[in-house]
């Protein structure tokens, strides 16, 4: 069991430039949706350049419960591609991409910036990539002492440690997903957007205790807790009551709070045998087979 | 991990260390799998159980049905019994038989992992207090038989091999003021959503239509060929919209009589009112 001792992404503020590593894109779109989330809750201008087309992106984000049609209506979010902002077709200048970043900076001005950058470009056969570290370094100094921060997204699997070391340092934080269990059949972890936790894999009361330590956690947040269970393929009877008894427990608080299980129908169908019906505070809401 | 021509278990999990309980009815034909498990190769047990079950003709949901009956009582046996056991799947042509016994001698490794192990290794029974899969697999399964003595534990468990019958359908007419809603075909994974939809629709459509709400649904069931898991949850989650919805009521009708018997070994006949016929249902509701 490992909980990560990293920052969480709910935890960032104003002028931080913070280095998220995330091992998959259902992560990475979770923990952006949160950071964008935060930002535009507080009025902040929120801008976030990935590889994902604008579509999918605002989609990614939109099924993870933030307003977008309204933020993107108004200006106050954009999703956009690197293409006239960090790259140039596939040349890479420092210069040039921080003469982008102090144009954005400036058009927020007063109201802020939330600002979140896919780093997977690097990967791509871009020529000026050895600039990466020279970036990173002139975006530490440009936002120190602004209402301006900045989180660049880096796929932990794909890029080399000697990377991630060499950009670690010009950063002040360093954000990941909590993970209370992690190996080749198993994956639980906190979920940001909407907050609960997130199963993968096949769940036996062999990691009863990381479950148990998850959903604690889960349930000391404020508001509905979201067990996202989509990409689970099994689950034991055990694993599925303490679910269940977690849900149960929640029934009497104030104000009233929901658990929302996301699952496959065949798991759907376990949780209603063995009583998830008769739960009021329970919500069961079923996902395609895939 | 599969088994070999002679049905001995190519694992590399322990062995067992005396011979196994006999099983209630000694099947005499070679079993399709014969594995040894403990607490380290429940998931390959998992996975050796659904391929089987996919092979034998079992549907996806049945598949998933078997795989959590297996699960439940293996891990029974390495969590308060033995510590370890064997299961054995025979195939005949109408069902699948599977049989998982456990030894009731802890390995002294196993001892170590298993809760509670030692007490109950010396005078293991079948325990049913909440927190046990057992309910579980009495809900799955089509039938269920265990044992216990000196030499340990057994369970055996069928499942039904799917005969061919009319492909799932949906029919419904008003009569006597009630809807009667005829389902022919299984109910399941591949069925299960479209009935609940039309449960729905039927309470919704009803209640805008009726001011007074009162629907009265009535399930002719005589066609049902059976369900999975799935199908059985659609059934407990309409009765639980029926009884959330004022004034509505449902009844099962011609409920098939190994249906109605596995409900009542499941102990969920008490979730349902039951009548003979859909003009039974019509007089009662």
């Amino acid at each position: 069991m490992t909980v990560s001792a990293d920052t969480q992404i709910t935890d960032l503020t104003v002028n931080d430039h913070a280095c998220l590593t995330f091992g998959e894109s259902e992560e990475l779109f979770d923990l952006t949706a949160a950071f964008v989330r935060d930002g535009l809750d507080g009025g902040l201008k929120v801008v976030w350049l990935s590889d994902a087309t604008p579509d999918r992106a605002t989609a990614e984000l939109a099924r993870r419960g933030i307003a977008v049609a309204e933020a993107l209506a108004s200006g106050q979010l954009v999703a956009a591609s690197y293409e006239g902002r960090l790259l140039a077709g596939q040349v890479f200048s420092a210069g040039q991409a921080m003469t982008w970043l102090a144009a954005e900076m400036a058009t927020a001005g007063t109201q802020g910036l939330r600002l979140a950058v896919d780093m997977s470009w690097a990967l791509g056969p871009v020529s000026g990539v050895e600039q990466l570290p020279e970036f990173e370094e002139k975006v530490a100094a440009a936002v120190t002492g602004t209402t301006v921060s900045v989180l660049c997204q880096y796929d932990r699997e794909r890029f080399d440690p000697v990377t991630l070391a060499s950009v670690a340092a010009f950063h002040t934080r360093s954000v990941a997903a909590a993970t209370y269990h992690a190996d080749v059949m198993l994956r639980i972890c906190r979920q940001y957007a909407p907050p609960g936790i997130r199963l993968a894999g096949e769940l036996d009361y062999q990691a009863a205790d990381s479950l148990a330590l998850a959903l604690t956690e889960a349930i000391r947040l404020e508001g509905d807790v979201t067990i996202n269970m989509a990409p689970l393929a099994f689950i034991d009877v055990s694993c599925a009551r303490m679910i269940l008894d977690a849900a149960r427990g929640l029934n009497p608080s104030t104000p009233p709070r929901r658990v929302i299980l996301r699952c496959r129908p065949g798991l759907a169908a376990r949780f209603v045998l063995l009583g998830a019906a008769d739960i009021p505070a329970l919500s069961l809401v079923t996902v395609d087979d895939h | 991990m599969t088994t070999n021509g002679d049905g001995r278990p190519q694992s590399t999990t322990p062995p067992q260390s005396t011979t196994p309980p006999q099983s209630t009815t000694p099947p005499q034909s070679t079993p399709i799998l014969d594995q040894a498990f403990d607490a380290g190769s429940l998931y390959t047990l998992r996975a050796a159980v659904a391929a089987h079950a996919t092979q034998a003709g079992l549907t996806p949901g049945r598949a998933d049905d078997l795989v959590i009956a297996v699960h439940e009582l293996a891990a029974n046996a390495v969590r308060h019994g033995a510590g370890h056991g064997r299961l054995r799947i025979w195939r005949s042509d109408q069902a699948l038989r599977c049989e998982i016994t456990d030894d009731g001698v802890p390995d002294a490794k196993d001892a170590e992992n298993a809760e509670n192990a030692a007490p109950e290794a010396q005078a293991p029974e079948w325990r049913t207090e909440p927190g046990h899969g057992l309910s579980l697999v009495r809900q799955v399964a089509d039938h269920i038989s265990l044992s216990s003595g000196r030499g340990g534990t057994s369970a055996t468990i069928s499942f039904a091999l799917a005969a061919s019958g009319p492909p799932f359908r949906l029919d419904w007419h008003q009569a006597d003021g009630c809807i009667v809603l005829t389902v022919t075909g299984p109910l399941d994974l591949a069925s299960a959503a479209e009935f609940s939809r039309t449960i729905a629709n039927l309470l919704s459509e009803s209640e805008s239509e009726n001011e007074n709400g009162n629907v009265k649904l009535i399930l002719d069931l005589a066609q049902l060929a059976g369900w999975d898991s799935v199908g059985l949850a659609a059934l407990i989650t309409a009765q639980q919209q029926v009884s959330a919805t004022p004034g509505a009521r449902m009844i099962l009708a011609a409920l098939p009589a190994h249906l109605e018997q596995h409900l009542r070994e499941a102990d969920l006949n008490d979730r349902f009112t039951l009548a003979d016929s859909p003009a039974t249902a019509a007089k009662t509701i």
